[in-house]
């Protein structure tokens, strides 16, 4: 696994199993992107991390959507009590009707959980989340960054 | 569209009204209040700038409320976010929460100020621990270095999202 970090957080880094679990469990990232005129934008979405990929959703016309189907090179950075970690890389869409089923059930598993009392509010998530402008894309990391804390502060 | 659907589709079957998809975001998003709220509230936000060759990059960072006005942050100058932001000052953070996020952009300025950057460094940690006041000690005091510099970002345009108005039929 390529791993860029610079000199100072590098004692920092997370392990592999670290990194994973941070990206797994973090339950939303940031997404980033950089607009036409060169500015990065970010925002938080909910992503699913299934198979060691990562998985991002998005909606059919929106500025986010445009540009990156233009110049997909994009970064997220997820948080948790584990770790901090950067994914940079790029996306590639994936229209299939699978990929997106795959998607929503694996949103759908970590927002309701697998509980019969939870099966009606996550059809009715499910209802509003597929709408006909979804789409779904596989992010494709280059490289990762990620940091420690705990590292931080018990060195 | 695929029988993959088809499940979706009976349940959206036995509703008459029309359907108001999570992607209408016009209609789910935080105050004012909402957003001070939220921003108080997280641990952590997340920084995004672009590097040379266009890419855009992203970290996540303890930050500072020092004021109104700004949000705060540090950085170790030798960091490329600290160079890039140099070269265009041009910045966006997020924050998100249960209830909701919220993306600010601005513009950046890298002060080198020992004074500033020790109140950034402590202000953040409390923010980043603020149950456990002997942890946020030990991580101001392992932040503020000599070779540490505060990013003070203003807040020009934000862009949020509120889960409380997310329909519930």
């Amino acid at each position: 696994m390529a791993t860029e970090v610079k000199a100072w957080n590098k004692p920092y880094e997370l392990d592999e199993g670290g990194l994973w679990r941070t990206l797994v469990m973090s339950g939303q990232c940031a997404w980033t992107w950089a607009t036409a005129d060169g500015a990065a934008v970010m925002a938080i979405v909910s992503p699913v991390c299934v198979n060691g990929d990562i998985y991002l959703t998005t909606i059919e016309g929106r500025a986010k959507t445009n540009r990156l189907l233009k110049d997909p090179r994009c970064a997220v950075a997820f948080h948790h009590e584990t770790g901090s970690v950067t994914a940079i890389g790029h996306v590639e869409f994936d229209l299939r009707p699978e990929v997106e089923v795959m998607f929503l059930q694996g949103l759908q598993e970590r927002v309701f959980g697998n509980k019969s009392e939870t099966h009606e509010p996550a059809f009715i998530w499910f209802k509003h989340m597929h709408s006909p402008d979804r789409m779904t894309c596989k992010f494709i990391p280059e490289r990762y960054v990620t940091y420690d804390e705990e590292k931080l502060l018990a060195d | 569209m695929s029988d993959d659907f088809k499940f979706i589709h009976f349940w959206n079957d036995e509703h008459e009204k029309q359907i108001r998809y999570y992607n209408h975001l016009k209609e789910f998003v935080l105050d004012g209040e909402g957003i001070n709220t939220l921003m108080r509230a997280v641990p952590v936000a997340q920084a995004a700038w672009v590097a040379s060759d266009g890419s855009p990059r992203a970290i996540t960072v303890p930050f500072a409320l020092l004021n109104e006005d700004y949000v705060y942050f540090t950085a170790e100058e030798s960091q490329a976010i600290v160079q890039s932001l140099r070269k265009d000052p041009r910045i966006s953070m997020c924050w998100g929460g249960p209830g909701g996020a919220a993306t600010v952009r601005g513009q950046a300025e890298v002060i080198s100020d020992p004074a500033l950057t020790a109140s950034v460094c402590e202000a953040s940690a409390k923010q980043r621990y603020p149950d456990d006041p002997a942890k946020a000690s030990k991580l101001a005091s392992k932040l503020d270095s000599p070779t540490r510099v505060s990013i003070k970002v203003s807040k020009e345009k934000f862009i949020t999202f509120s889960g409380a108005g997310l329909p519930r039929d």
